[in-house]
């Protein structure tokens, strides 16, 4: 359906699709899924072909459905065989989604996750931060990256459907997480772990480059920041306490209670996944977050009037 | 029993198919009752008519006059259906401060619409009423542009998340007289205001969201229809 798919372009895949792989990590899981899912509806037939047969069935039938054979082998060999063949097949088929070091030259992004929104950083080879960011993790198609998944608060879990199965970031552990796309495209995520108030607006969004372009995109990222003309818009956000929580490179910002805003300008979505990015929805969420997310850690800024919103919102959407 | 079961897993099929490819968003329907929807053509032409200057509009669908000030204070009030044909007259007794006595009657008041109707029949023509000759495909791309764009972020518009609060609702806005305070309620105006609030009614609220004048066009199609309620 091409509205369906266009809401989920705009949207940054969000809420994504959950049995649809564009990659290598999630299509065993998948097929894993389709497997249990099919296997599972054969059994539940099974199962009630014999209740009726245990009903309504001829006599001669039931006789032979209450058997001891019956038992043996509908209740003990029957299931005993399909469990440990599904065991070892399971475990053949996602053994290697385990991740466990970085490979040699592999891109490694950590990423935190916070009540409600994420923090992502790209590392380097000795794993010190070379680009900040928040809610949104580019990647190059055609390549593995590992992400390195940790909580600053609770527990939460990371979750893109189409690139790899969940996993659970844990406060003071980090868990190793493989992803690899196979198709430019803008994925969506969603923390998958009951985390409190607006969880279920906790979503995220991978966008998948052609090497040549994420090349042009990493490029950009760390050539240094020319320094910004002064605008209103910057003033009132220094002045309207925004700088206390939130970072901007290049500027006096370097709050870190919220995300990054270095590059907010290009970024898909707002509100951690949830909203497409545009001066008009930039405005809103400043004006009333609390409406739209209820219960994010953003304060409204009610008091900001009509002119000094857009200024705001014209400042953040230059910020590309 | 058996039948149950079947029942049960078919639709489990179903909707995990649903999820695989994505439709997890239901789309309310949008109700396009043409009778309403002439009702409130000819209401709203009324409303444009007196936001125009003109000082009668004709409800031709009653074939009962409603007759209005010219007024804008007039024009921003509540809207209703021309379906309960018998609260005209009553309106008319509310909001005529020239003919109050004679509109008690519902038969002295139709009677007197009429004949105020007929000068006025051709003025009523004139005024364009284009958001109900729509096309459903515009109306859907519109719902969808709106959507897209993230309108929800400061307005309540039906079907579509979130539904914030920084604007007004916009349910039923094809009922008003004006927006933005300002400006007739008509196809053409809104797809003016929405490509660019500022611009069109200086100092109001509503920041430029980039958008096509195709989407604008689409979006005011949307927010023309008649809600479902
Ligand atoms: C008390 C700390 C705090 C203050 C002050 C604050 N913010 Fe935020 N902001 C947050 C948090 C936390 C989030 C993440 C909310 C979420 O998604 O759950 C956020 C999110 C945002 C986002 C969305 C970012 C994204 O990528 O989703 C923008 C834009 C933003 N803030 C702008 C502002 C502006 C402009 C101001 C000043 C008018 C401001 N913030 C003041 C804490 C704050
Ligand atoms: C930053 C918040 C914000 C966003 C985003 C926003 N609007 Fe508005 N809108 C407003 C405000 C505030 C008003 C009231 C303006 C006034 O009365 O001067 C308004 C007024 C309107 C009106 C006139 C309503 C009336 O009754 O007068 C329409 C129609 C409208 N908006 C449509 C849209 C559409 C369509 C979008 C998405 C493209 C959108 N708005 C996005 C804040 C917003
Ligand atoms: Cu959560």
């Amino acid at each position: 359906m091409p509205t369906e798919t266009q809401l989920k372009a705009v949207l940054g895949g969000w809420p994504p699709a959950v049995l649809n792989p564009a990659g290598p990590y999630s299509e065993p899981v998948t097929l894993l899924a389709w497997a249990l899912l099919i296997g599972g509806t054969v059994v539940l037939a099974i199962v009630l072909a014999a209740l009726a047969v245990a009903l309504w069935g001829a006599p001669s039938l039931r006789r032979r459905l209450g058997g001891d054979r019956a038992i043996w082998i509908g209740g003990i060999a029957f299931p005993v065989v399909v469990l440990t063949a599904l065991l070892v097949w399971g475990l053949w088929l996602t053994g290697d989604l385990a991740a466990k070091a970085p490979r040699p030259g592999e891109m490694r992004v950590r990423i935190t996750g916070e009540m409600w929104w994420w923090r992502v950083a790209y590392l380097d080879e000795s794993g010190r931060t070379v680009i900040r960011d928040a809610n949104e993790l580019h990647v190059p198609v055609g390549s593995t990256v590992l992400l390195e998944l940790d909580s600053a608060d609770v527990i939460h879990s990371f979750w893109v459907p189409r690139l790899a199965g969940k996993m659970n970031m844990i406060p003071g552990r980090r868990n190793l997480l493989r992803i690899q796309a196979d198709q430019p495209g803008t994925f969506g995520g969603q923390c998958a772990e009951y985390c409190g108030g607006p969880h279920a607006l906790m979503g995220f969004a991978v966008v998948a480059h052609t090497p040549e372009s994420f090349d042009r995109w990493r490029a950009s990222r760390l050539a240094a920041r020319p320094a910004s003309v002064t605008s209103r818009g910057q003033e009132l956000f220094m002045a309207s306490g925004c700088a206390a929580c939130h970072t901007i490179a290049g500027t006096q910002a370097a709050g870190l209670a919220g995300p990054d805003l270095t590059h907010v300008g290009s970024r898909r979505t707002l509100g951690a996944g949830i909203l497409p990015n545009n001066r008009g929805t930039l405005a809103g969420w400043i004006a009333d977050s609390q409406t739209i997310k209820p219960g994010n850690r953003m304060p409204n800024y009610k008091q900001l009037d009509a002119r000094e919103l857009n200024a705001l919102a014209d400042y953040l959407a230059g910020l590309k | 029993m058996l039948a149950a079961a079947i029942v049960v897993i078919v639709e489990l099929a179903v909707q995990i198919a649903g999820i695989q490819s994505g439709q997890a968003r239901d789309e309310p329907a949008v109700s396009l009752a043409s009778q309403s929807m002439a009702c409130r053509a000819s209401v709203r032409r009324s409303a444009i008519a007196a936001a125009e200057g003109n000082h009668f509009a004709a409800c031709a669908e009653c074939g009962i006059a409603a007759l209005r000030p010219a007024s804008s204070e007039a024009c921003g009030q509540e809207e209703r259906s021309c379906g309960e044909k018998s609260t005209h007259p009553q309106r008319n007794h509310r909001q005529n401060r020239l003919f109050p006595k004679a509109m008690d009657d519902h038969r002295t008041g139709a009677l007197f619409a009429l004949m105020a109707m007929l000068p006025l029949l051709s003025a009523c023509e004139d005024v364009p009423v284009a958001p109900h000759d729509a096309q459903p495909e515009a109306i859907k791309r519109g719902r969808l542009a709106a959507g897209q764009l993230g309108c929800g972020a400061c307005h309540k518009i039906p079907g579509i998340w979130p539904e914030g609060a920084t604007g007004p609702d916009l349910t039923n806005l094809a009922e008003r007289g004006v927006i933005a305070g300002s400006l007739p309620n008509r196809p053409a105006e809104l797809t003016a205001y929405l490509l660019d609030p500022p611009a069109t009614v200086p100092g109001t609220a509503m920041p430029k969201v980039p958008m096509t004048r195709q989407q604008a066009e689409d979006i005011a199609a949307f927010l023309h229809q008649p809600d479902a309620h």
